[in-house]
């Protein structure tokens, strides 16, 4: 039926406001509408009916909010408020071809890392909505701000029915939603997860919108949907100011946009739509452009368009890397986001994420670091393992759209991963080497390569969305190695048209000064089409060599980027420590009190070379932290000097770490510390300084982030067998989660510590829910600590 | 929905918020403060949201836009008004966000921004207020007075919200246990009367710190009382 209306008609139209109609009715502000499903099913079928009337070829169900979290007060259930809303839709389309869609608004709460609801929790959600709405004949997902949630929608609808789904998001004039999701953004995840049609509602006026909508148009070849206000709401009445001819009139320059289908959202009545309606019968709408559009990796904030090289940051990857494969034994996760943070500022607009390690839950591990660095910034990721159900786990949990690493000529390879990169609209890095192995000649990898995309287009992924690899072979291995990778490379690049993508770093494996084999492979390789470099970063000469490749082939206009990662004027890093050019060789001490991170990491590798490791801890960190301790204790300092100090400590204890890994020796820990945020509340500040200080201090710390529910936290202690738990909250309404959580602690790992702590706590209160600590701030905690463990 | 600009805080706040005393850091710390709060400036995307509503006696309980404001504190600060303007203001998930990553780099630049991001949600309120204020000349009004002041519960977050249609005006949502997201947004109720209306000191109860006030843990106060009325 979806089909045949787009097939058939020049245009497709949609209904107007409901609350708009129900309002003028006499529903009072506040009311629950969906309620009305139930109590005035006449009321709701008259405005389907005038919306028929007017021309609707698709009416929205009453069902925007009936989801289980906003019906939990009403006594009804959401599915049977679906359930009556969709039976009346369809009463009032009875005897015409009206479509009656199931329509899917925003849960109402914010998903992590924003909130505290699991992506996990939202698709469930959805799953109920969709299934309730089993009888209606489209799935409409309307009035979305956060493309996570969207994203869960997307795939409870296509998972649970069959039904076209139509997506809808809201945006602000800049062009962004609430949660800054961009329209390209937008675009590139929600077509690559099967959506059916993709447009905006809600917020704007038509006017406001149209810079929005030319945007989406430019980023989608799917059908684009326009249900906009009528115009901007009068700020103290509500009241909407456009009337239907200037509606009609902003409607019909949508559909010179090459817009297809056309609605109304608040403010909007049957009268905005017919004189739309009947504007757009009378004018002349353009056939569809084939649209050229580029090859393009977003994470919901940041769209990376592949128009031009782009470092692919290497580090998140445990091979051959001691210190990285002890951060992922001990869920160090911070850790790895440290890697992440040093790439991204050093440049990478992408990161690979592997986290594969021989006896780890790789998936588990792998959802978990996606999620967390998810929730510290937004560079799109390349989700990189070996095992499909990781890769699976991970494509679910993206929010975004992001690439997989990687599928092969084998015909397991194609059969497993490309289905995988179809369904959750990724794009895909393709080996080319296959059963019998890597072929020699790149005449053989281009066939491969082109086996890959033969099979990719295939089922549906789009050519643009295949980045072949030709593979990087060590040339002190063999010597013409490194010529047939760039021919074959170029073969690609101009024989398919494919992104290529190359880990370069390998090239000079077993030569010496490998850098400046590297950086001269890496320019060779771009020169011949190379659009994904992946290296590390943080080498200097890599990252210059990239920036400098874009000025000399006219990539970067006006060398703008190279200028501002190189140019004196180049504005300051965000906050850099200052250095301290004014002290030639600071010792220790000064550096630490004042913060000088880098000045502590260079002052402990060089007295690495002449002091033991346990000498620098317990000599010259523990008694400079000590003095800031007591300094803040006298209230000489204050809290942010005290982590200044604790900030430059961590840095010259990551050197020694480090240190220590590579020589094997066991890492200095004076025990183990499981530290969470309790259920429900989301305010970690505090708890992450306690686990700054606690790591100064020599403790291996299990922080298990915020909101963590008792089980887990008692579970984590168990695993770990820790002799102490901290828990903090902050809010009133949290207190509870935190005496159940201490209660589960005491039954099921009775020899446990507790400490508690944060801003509404007492010690009475710490007494009263059987807390065997009360810690007023993070330092009084480190003391606690001492006194448990020693 | 109305959008505001974000200008520089107040500083001595944001200090305030950190725990610094009458004792000021020194220099290098105030550059840093001042680079944080360019970034935040320049990124968060302030909003607020209103509806002025009658105020009614039902069954013996304060009433006003189908919600009910229980108990004794909201009663006493709404004494003499005869509406009421509920106001909504956040300084956007952008805030959230800049937190969360400075949390990655540098425990103290989150700390610092957190500051001033409060001081910021603070400024945003008092701009809106005065905004609400500038069209309503003839009336007299009361501070600002938040769910979970004094015994009006933190539970009606989510009814006022509602009542607002915050979620999809503004992007304020609530969680099960009453907090809001983004973090760094207020709601608050003000009392609106024909009549002068008597001032009032604003104690710890209704400061939006009071309950990770480093002064008040140690049971002292900041000294900062603000009047009730500009009139």
């Amino acid at each position: 039926m979806w089909n045949q209306l787009l097939k058939n008609k020049k245009y497709i139209c949609l209904d107007g406001g409901m609350g708009t109609m129900l309002q003028k009715g006499g529903m009072p502000a506040g009311a629950i509408p969906e309620l009305y499903n139930l109590s005035e099913p006449e009321r709701l079928i008259a405005v389907h009916r005038a919306y028929i009337e007017a021309g609707a070829d698709i009416i929205y169900a009453n069902t925007f909010g009936a989801n289980r979290l906003k019906m939990k007060k009403t006594g009804r259930s959401a599915s049977e408020l679906i359930r009556a809303g969709v039976t009346n839709a369809k009463k009032a389309a009875q005897g015409t071809d009206t479509l009656v869609a199931l329509d899917i608004g925003p849960i109402g709460q914010l998903l992590e890392p924003l909130g505290t609801m699991t992506f996990e929790e939202a698709y469930d959600i959805f799953k109920e909505e969709v299934l309730a709405g089993a009888e209606a004949d489209v799935i409409v997902i309307e009035t979305m701000t956060d493309l996570y949630e969207t994203k869960a929608a997307v795939l409870a609808a296509k998972e649970h029915s069959t039904k076209p789904v139509l997506v809808t998001m809201t945006f602000e004039e800049s062009g962004r939603t609430f949660t800054g999701c961009s329209v390209a953004a937008m675009a590139l995840t929600l077509e690559g997860l099967g959506a059916d049609a993709l447009g905006v509602n809600c917020s704007l006026g038509p006017k406001e919108l149209y810079p929005v909508v030319e945007d989406l148009c430019r980023w989608t070849s799917l059908p684009v949907i326009v249900k906009p206000n009528a115009g901007l709401p009068d700020p103290i009445t509500g009241t909407f100011s456009i009337e239907p001819e200037d509606f009609a009139g902003a409607m019909a320059d949508f559909a010179a946009l090459g817009v297809k289908i056309f609605g109304g959202c608040c403010g909007t009545t049957p009268e905005h739509l017919r004189a739309a309606f009947a504007r757009l019968d009378a004018m002349e709408i353009p056939a569809p452009k084939k649209k050229d559009i580029p090859a393009a990796v977003c994470s919901a904030t940041c769209v990376v368009p592949i128009t031009e090289p782009r470092m692919i940051g290497e580090r998140i990857n445990p091979t051959g890397k001691k210190r990285f494969q002890q951060a992922l034994r001990e869920n160090d996760i911070s850790y790895i986001l440290e890697q992440a943070v040093q790439q991204t500022d050093a440049g990478a607009d992408i990161l690979d994420v592997n986290v594969g390690l021989p006896g780890l839950d790789e998936k588990d591990m792998m959802v978990r670091t996606v999620k967390a660095l998810q929730s510290v910034g937004d560079t799109p990721l390349q989700l990189d393992s070996t095992d499909p159900e990781v890769l699976e786990a991970a494509l679910r949990v993206y929010n975004g759209k992001p690439i997989v690493n990687s599928v092969n000529g084998e015909e397991k390879s194609l059969r497993t991963i490309l289905p995988l990169v179809k369904k959750y609209g990724a794009a895909v890095v393709g080996l080319t080497l296959d059963e019998k192995g890597i072929p020699q000649k790149a005449e053989d990898r281009l066939a491969i390569a082109r086996r890959i995309l033969e099979r990719a287009e295939a089922i549906g992924i789009p050519k643009r969305d295949v980045y072949i690899d030709c593979l990087t072979l060590t040339v002190s291995a063999e010597q013409s190695g490194a010529q047939e990778t760039l021919t074959a490379l170029r073969r690609v690049k101009e024989e398919l048209g494919l992104k290529t993508v190359l880990g370069v770093s390998n090239i000079s494996f077993g030569l010496p000064n490998r850098e400046a084999v590297n950086r001269t492979f890496l320019t060779m390789a771009m020169q011949n089409g190379l659009d994904l470099p992946i290296l590390n970063p943080n080498i200097v000469s890599m990252a210059e060599a990239v920036r400098a490749y874009k000025v000399l082939t006219g990539l970067e206009e006006n060398s703008v980027g190279y200028i501002e990662a190189y140019g004196a004027a180049a504005p300051a890093k965000p906050a850099p420590a200052v250095s301290s050019s004014e002290k030639e060789t600071p010792d220790l001490g000064y550096a630490l009190a004042k913060g000088l991170k880098e000045d502590c990491a260079k002052i402990t590798a060089r007295l690495l070379e002449t002091h033991d490791p346990m000498t620098i801890i317990n000599e010259m960190l523990i008694p400079a932290l000590d003095a800031a301790g007591t300094q803040f204790e006298q209230g000489k300092i204050f809290l942010p000097q005290l982590i200044l100090t604790a900030g430059a400590a961590q840095s010259a204890f990551g050197v020694i770490r480090e240190v220590l890994s590579r020589s094997s020796e066991a890492p200095v820990s004076k025990g183990r510390i499981v530290l969470a945020t309790v259920k429900g509340d989301v305010h970690d500040i505090g708890k992450n300084i306690v686990r700054v200080l606690l790591e100064n201090y020599g403790y291996t710390v299990i922080d298990l982030g915020k909101d963590v529910p008792p089980q887990k936290v008692a579970d984590a202690a168990i695993e770990h067998k820790v002799p102490l738990v901290g828990l903090s909250a902050l809010m009133t309404t949290t207190l509870d989660a935190m005496a159940e959580t201490i209660r589960l602690l005491q039954e099921q790992y009775p020899s446990c510590k507790t400490v508690v702590g944060g801003a509404v706590l007492t010690p009475e209160y710490a007494k009263q829910i059987h807390a065997d600590f009360y810690a007023k701030d993070a330092k009084n905690t480190v003391d606690i600590a001492k006194a448990v463990i020693g | 929905m109305l959008s505001l600009d974000l200008e520089p805080v107040n500083r001595r706040e944001a200090l305030r918020y950190m725990g610094f005393g009458q004792k000021l850091p020194e220099e290098d710390f105030l550059r840093r403060m001042d680079s944080l709060e360019a970034r935040l400036i320049a990124q968060v995307r302030p909003r607020f949201i209103y509806r002025i509503d009658e105020l009614e006696c039902r069954d013996g309980c304060l009433c006003a836009g189908g919600l009910v404001l229980s108990g004794k504190s909201a009663a006493e600060h709404l004494e003499g008004c005869s509406h009421v303007i509920f106001l909504a203001a956040t300084l956007s998930a952008r805030a959230d966000q800049l937190i969360a990553q400075a949390q990655a780099r540098d425990m103290t630049d989150m700390l610092i921004l957190d500051a001033l991001a409060s001081a910021g949600i603070e400024q945003i309120c008092g701009k809106a207020e005065q905004q609400i204020r500038e069209k309503l000349p003839e009336k007299y009004s009361t501070w600002r007075f938040s769910p979970g002041y004094g015994d009006l519960p933190l539970e009606i977050q989510g009814d006022l919200l509602r009542l607002l249609d915050a979620p999809r005006k503004i992007g304020l949502t609530v969680t099960e246990t009453s907090i809001l997201i983004p973090r760094k947004s207020v709601t608050a109720l003000i009392g609106l009367s024909a009549r002068p209306l008597p001032k009032r000191r604003r104690g710890c109860v209704s400061c939006n710190m009071r309950e990770r006030c480093t002064y008040r843990n140690k049971g002292v106060h900041c000294s900062h009382v603000e009047s009730a009325s500009e009139e």
